[in-house]
């Protein structure tokens, strides 16, 4: 045993006796002929680790850490881009649905306050126009104007 | 250039050559010199190697684990502070290269454990008699109870039980304190001892 471990004494208490028999048996094994020249070329070949190339474990991980860092912020500036974006896009569609509304409110208004008329033509005595006004009543004596009904028939 | 053994036969001990010491090979290896490796390594890999094997319950896994063990010490050896305490943190190598064998392979349901590849290798294979073929068989067993255990229990049975290392010195191997490793040494022969007992049995009926 080697000095710099301290061997157990005779009985140590936690343990069953059968079971350290059992143990006892099992064959020493030993290290095949070639281990220590294949450590050895195994030593020429390995790459050195991390540590030898003046990367300690605490700069490892504030590499990791900022990676990490990195990788998150540029993902929630993504992200806040990406909301910016439909934003600006839902008030431009905002604002072009009330222009829309405000557009057909006016012509609604128009329409309900002076109902069109289009001159059609006429003479010193008679005008023809023609109206989009439901009560609006033909003409009938000279010098009258004489509308004509946009859905029934054209006449003076 | 060749590191001589601790132990060499009288007739070499005329002229004894001064054989250096773990520390002086460590001191050397951590200026880079790669014969004191093989000086650390023809010293304790035999060692190394029964109780890879033990853990794992592998003979071939087991040596393959022990080479990457001191290929690690070698590395770190730039971070070694010597207190005397070498093979303890060797064996803490070894010990934490089988713990993230098994991690991985948890995760990666490669193999389980609890079927090792057989009894390859695990014995010596010398040509017997019924009476050592029974001793062979009884050993595969204890070993196949062995692997089923969770390393938690495995590595301080094996330590105490295979390598005869004190609780204490366990307890600074593993990190924790002595009355856990009592505890785990306890738990660990009820465990086996349970599974055991039915070959036991049997064997002498």
């Amino acid at each position: 045993m080697n000095r710099d471990i301290p061997t157990i004494p005779p009985s140590s208490g936690a343990e069953d006796p059968a079971v350290l028999g059992a143990l006892a048996s099992l064959p020493r094994e030993q290290a095949s002929p070639g281990f220590t020249a294949a450590v050895l070329e195994r030593s020429r070949t390995a790459e050195k680790p991390a540590a030898e190339l003046g990367w300690s474990r605490t700069t490892t991980l504030l590499a990791a850490s900022l990676v990490l860092v990195t990788v998150v912020t540029a993902g929630m500036l993504e992200r806040a881009h990406q909301k910016k974006e439909l934003r600006g896009r839902v008030d431009a569609l905002r604002s072009e649905h009330e222009m829309l509304e405000h557009e057909l409110a006016e012509l609604k208004r128009a329409s309900a306050e002076e109902p069109a008329v289009v001159y059609l033509g006429g003479d010193e005595n008679v005008d023809v126009v023609l109206t989009f006004d439901p009560k609006a009543v033909p003409a009938t004596s000279s010098g009258a104007v004489a509308p004509v009904a946009a859905s029934g028939n054209h006449g003076i | 250039m060749t590191i001589p053994p601790t132990t060499r036969p009288p007739s070499e001990l005329e002229e004894p050559p001064e054989v250096p010491t773990d520390v002086q090979l460590m001191a050397r290896m951590q200026s880079g010199d790669r014969a004191a490796l093989g000086g650390l390594v023809d010293r304790h890999k035999d060692r190394l190697v029964n109780y890879l094997t033990r853990i794992t319950g592998q003979r071939d896994r087991g040596e393959e684990l022990a080479q990457e063990a001191f290929l690690r010490l070698f590395q770190t050896a730039a971070k070694y502070r010597e207190q005397g305490r070498l093979l303890p943190f060797l064996y803490r190598i070894a010990t934490n290269l089988v713990r993230t064998e098994e991690r991985r392979e948890r995760r990666y349901r490669l193999f389980s454990i609890t079927h090792p590849h057989g009894p390859s290798g695990e014995t010596h294979t010398h040509a017997a008699g019924p009476a050592r073929l029974l001793q062979q068989e009884a050993q595969r067993e204890v070993q196949r109870a062995l692997a089923e255990l969770p390393l938690r229990f495995r590595a301080p049975v094996v330590l105490h039980g295979v390598e005869g290392w004190t609780y204490q010195a366990i307890a600074t191997l593993l990190g924790c304190r002595e009355g856990t490793v009592k505890s785990r040494i306890h738990r660990g022969h009820q465990r086996l001892r349970s599974r055991l007992q039915g070959y036991w049995k049997g064997e002498g009926q």
